[in-house]
């Protein structure tokens, strides 16, 4: 009976811990506070969602889609515009060539103008 | 039997009356606007035509497409923007005789009213050629044009609405391809008919 409460005295000393144990715990659990996930981080996580992925990928197809309308729109305005630039050019050269066609035939003397 | 009266809202239906007035009158074609499309009848016979309808929205649209780098556009431009409108039919025929005298009449009998003056008529016999020019407003504020030029085979129509310097106008002629006519600006008729107020 002595011999086992020998052993159990031996068994259950106190020991002291080793040098520089206690810093390495709090080494440790300030490790794990800092691997906390950073913004970038957190702002993918709230794009994980499917349906947030695809609002955003029918938003991007809309913004494209709104563009090239605009841009055909624009084309057509261009081409409308450009054909009236021409009107109006073949318009005020006519106006002009008829006006001093007949100022021309207006500044003749009169017995050639009888003549004809 | 009772009958339900109601109050006649005087000031709104002078402001309605009003609305439908300022309506009409915006509807209202300018004076100087001519009804040339029932010369169109006449494309069918003609072996070259020429149409232009210029209103006043496609004239700002014709002005935003012309560059102001070169001289001649940017004179174009300036002349453009106080413009009405342009409207110009012309016709070539292969033969005489494609059109009438009716066909004439009729664009010349809107000019017979008192806003448009005949400045320049000119005739020959020999040639059958006929030109007139009309012109609205005084000699320094025209407000509109009418150009009627008739060969045996060729009938061209101007309508220029709207404030145009005729010398400008003129002057294109030597920037756009056609030559520059030096022309004193006085009208002369061998028919003694200048300055006609109607033809």
């Amino acid at each position: 009976m002595k011999r086992l409460e020998d052993e159990l005295k031996t068994a259950l000393r106190r020991v002291e811990p080793p040098a520089g144990f206690a810093e390495r715990v709090l080494a440790q659990a300030r490790q794990q506070a800092d691997s906390k996930p950073g913004f970038a981080a957190r702002l993918r996580g709230l794009f994980r969602p499917r349906a947030v992925r695809w609002a955003a990928a029918f938003a991007s197809a809309c913004v494209l889609i709104l563009a090239a309308a605009r841009y055909r729109q624009y084309q057509q305005v261009k081409i409308q515009g450009e054909l009236a630039s021409a009107q109006a050019r073949q318009a005020l050269r006519i106006a002009s060539a008829k006006l001093n066609a007949v100022l021309k035939d207006a500044a003749r003397p009169p017995h050639r103008n009888l003549e004809n | 039997m009772r009958v339900q009266t109601y109050p006649v809202r005087l000031p709104a239906a002078a402001v309605l009356l009003g609305l439908m007035l300022i309506a009409l009158r915006a509807r209202a074609q300018d004076p100087a606007r001519l009804h040339i499309n029932g010369l169109e009848k006449l494309a069918a016979k003609a072996s070259e035509v020429v149409d232009v309808n210029l209103d006043a929205s496609m004239l700002k649209l014709a002005s935003r497409f012309m560059g102001e780098d070169e001289k001649d556009d940017a004179e174009l431009k300036q002349m453009l923007q106080n413009l009405k409108g342009i409207y110009v039919k012309s016709f070539e025929f292969d033969k005489e005789g494609e059109y009438t005298e009716a066909d004439v009449e009729a664009i010349r009998s809107q000019l017979r009213s008192p806003a448009w003056t005949k400045v320049v008529s000119v005739r020959s016999k020999k040639e059958g050629e006929n030109a007139e020019v009309y012109l609205l407003g005084s000699e320094s504020n025209v407000q509109g044009l009418a150009i009627i030029a008739a060969d045996p085979k060729e009938l061209t129509v101007v309508n220029v609405v709207g404030p145009i310097d005729l010398n400008k106008l003129s002057e294109l002629g030597g920037h756009m391809g056609v030559p520059k006519l030096k022309v004193e600006k006085k009208t002369a008729n061998p028919e003694g008919k200048s300055g006609d107020k109607k033809p």
